[in-house]
């Protein structure tokens, strides 16, 4: 017991030591920073591909808008990127990112590719930087379907990288319309007519393999996806275009419309709780919101008499469309209550607004500049850039997810 | 066996009754030790230093100062600002180092010359210094001159320390979070210069973390102070 107490007593003294010395101390709220760019410096060694790695490595970046490159002999970064490249069998990157606030390592990751060719490896040196610079995840290897007219009546599906590289056709047959990529980003669904006869088709992106999702008469577009494997569409096969959902596997087909005006383009929100649509039940074409199960219909928009091709941002409450404004399309934004309106793009004519996976971008296509051409720009507005060739007739990107 | 357990502990009861007065004079003293130094609340200053019509003089600074950072730097070769405290005990500092000290001075006055208010607020701090400087000289205990400072010298030195802070800090607008708070300890010498940072509370974002610490980094060093040491700062968006 002696001891305990003794013990006791040691302990409360050295509380009061710890305690005691608590100076006083000056307290400080600091708030509202300066807008300021992150500086960033990108050492670059090894052989002349190297150099490619960086560029595309720096235009990642800078269409964030976020970074500041600094040289990498001055100071005044607060990361710096080390990438050393050997190129002498396969391809390999060891890349170092240092916080040199804190003067320490905060990444050392070795890529590793034989086939993967040197724009991938760079989206994903990318996306590394970006995540420990911001603590977000980039989508520098997310990739983007679009159509392109080939030749007179004909559509083609074609899948690039987000920055407008590294473009494949998928699909060249028949006359393909609208098309949605599946959650996983391993499938594209798509409406095209063959024989005068519209179906929703799917093509594995894996394998050359194509299916028919739907099928009848009438004209048959598909929307979007939701989270849990569900595909919308519109279907004229009852008379008027009206909204549906079905699942992957072209089962358990739900009609979700009933009005006497044609309802076109269910795009699901992020959670696949409630589908945006455009309907002109009101006598002009509007953006309506309801629930997945086709309940709870409500208008969204009601500025000008013309609000078509909505897409759901997957991070935040943001709808993308397109409205007529002085007889010109173009970009809008709102939140999913009606409120926030903002115009994003205000020259030519801009359609197909498609979010990023992350919302920070919005892909469109205008004809600001001549002929049709896909266009990426920040969803404020900003950073706008044109991803294909002015030659080229690209039309309807839609921005692929996450892949896993 | 039990039974002769117990009644063995029994005659202890008097030493357990001094065992609890000396806990409950702890916890008295637990009570009484936070009241003196319950005035931990932060303070604002209401700074306003990205007022949006002063957004773009704040951007003409920073580079100034950047650029001549940079050119310092060329002659010797990565200097990093946080080992600079260590070198400012020498007598005679190098004369890059006075360079910079020049140019710090320089990017305070020129803030001064954005706001007339601010001259008259720096003479007001010079006198609280000087205020608190002799009473010092009157004390001994240094914790107890803090105890017995007017608070309007504190509040003074406070607005100062807390615009250099801010004038050094900035965050990109995209990461911006209103839920974003990072809580960052320094503690500086008798010269200014801050020989000791930590995070004391993430904001769960290491990039915001990073701006918060590198505004005090920046800062250093900071008007010194004769009695206070030790700044808590709480960063948010």
């Amino acid at each position: 017991m002696r001891k305990t107490a003794v013990i006791n007593l040691i302990c409360i003294v050295l509380l009061c030591l710890v305690l005691s010395p608590a100076q006083a101390r000056i307290y400080i709220d600091i708030t509202s920073p300066a807008i300021r760019k992150l500086p960033l410096s990108i050492n670059t060694k090894g052989p002349s591909g190297a150099k490619k790695i960086e560029w595309t490595v720096k235009s990642d970046l800078e269409a964030t808008g976020m970074f500041e490159f600094v040289d990498p002999d001055v100071p005044g970064a607060e990361i710096r990127a080390d990438l050393r490249v050997d190129t002498s069998d396969g391809l390999k990157v060891i890349l170092t990112v240092t916080d040199l606030i804190e003067n320490s390592e905060v990444l050392k990751k070795r890529l590793d590719a034989s086939s993967m060719i040197l724009r991938t490896m760079a989206h994903s040196v990318s996306n590394d930087i970006y995540n420990i610079a911001t603590g977000r995840k980039g989508i520098f290897r997310t990739r983007i379907s679009y159509l392109v007219n080939s030749s007179i009546g004909r559509k083609e599906l074609r899948v690039m990288d987000w920055d407008g590289y590294n473009s494949k056709t998928v699909v060249s047959r028949g006359l393909i319309s609208s098309h949605s990529w599946s959650g996983d980003g391993r499938f594209l669904f798509y409406s095209s007519e063959r024989n005068r006869k519209w179906k929703i088709y799917i093509r594995d992106l894996r394998r050359p393999v194509e299916t028919v999702l739907f099928s009848s008469r009438g004209l048959n577009l598909v929307g979007g996806t939701s989270p849990d494997g569900l595909v919308s569409f519109s279907s004229s096969r009852d008379g008027s275009s009206e909204i549906y959902t079905i699942d992957i596997h072209g089962k358990r087909l739900k009609k979700l419309t009933r009005s006497f005006g044609i309802d076109v383009s269910p795009v699901f929100s992020p959670d696949g709780g409630k589908i945006a649509f455009v309907s002109d039940r009101g006598g002009t074409p509007q953006i309506y919101i309801m629930n997945a199960d086709g309940s709870a219909v409500r208008r969204l928009t009601f500025e000008g008499s013309y609000n078509t091709s909505p897409s759901w941002s997957p991070a935040d409450d943001l709808i993308a469309f397109v409205g007529r404004k002085n007889g010109k399309n173009q970009i809008f934004v709102v939140k999913s209550d009606g409120s926030d309106l903002r115009q994003l793009t205000f020259s030519g004519n801009n359609e197909s607004p498609s979010f990023s996976p992350d919302g920070f971008f919005i892909a469109f296509d205008s004809d600001r500049d001549g002929g049709r051409s896909i266009y990426i720009m920040r969803s404020d507005g900003e950073g706008l850039k044109r991803i294909t060739p002015g030659y080229m007739k690209a039309m309807s990107p839609k921005w692929s997810p996450y892949f896993k | 066996m039990k039974r002769s357990l117990h009644i063995g502990k029994e005659p202890d009861l008097q030493k357990i009754v001094i065992a609890s007065a000396i806990l409950h004079l702890f916890l008295i003293m637990l009570v009484t030790i936070p009241i003196k130094t319950r005035e931990r609340q932060y303070r604002s200053y209401s700074v306003r230093l990205v007022a949006p019509a002063e957004i773009r003089g704040e951007a003409t600074i920073a580079p100034a100062i950047r650029k001549k950072g940079k050119a310092g730097v060329k002659v010797k070769p990565a200097p990093r600002r946080r080992v600079r405290p260590e070198k400012g005990v020498s007598l005679e500092p190098p004369a890059q180092r006075v360079a910079k000290e020049i140019e710090r001075l320089r990017a305070i006055s020129a803030l001064a010359k954005r706001k007339k208010e601010k001259e008259a607020e720096e003479e007001a701090v010079a006198g609280a210094i000087e205020n608190i400087r002799k009473k010092k000289l009157g004390r001994v205990s240094s914790v107890a001159v803090a105890g017995a400072r007017d608070s309007a010298d504190s509040d003074a030195y406070g607005r100062l320390i807390s615009r250099i802070i801010k004038s050094h800090w900035g965050y990109p607008v995209e990461l911006r979070d209103s839920e974003l708070e990072a809580i960052v300890m320094f503690r500086m010498d008798e010269k200014g210069n801050i020989i000791f940072h930590r995070i004391e509370k993430s904001s769960g974002s290491r990039p915001f973390d990073r701006s918060a610490v590198k505004a005090v980094l920046d800062s250093s060093p900071l008007p010194p102070h004769p009695v206070e040491r030790e700044v808590v700062l709480r960063f948010r968006p």
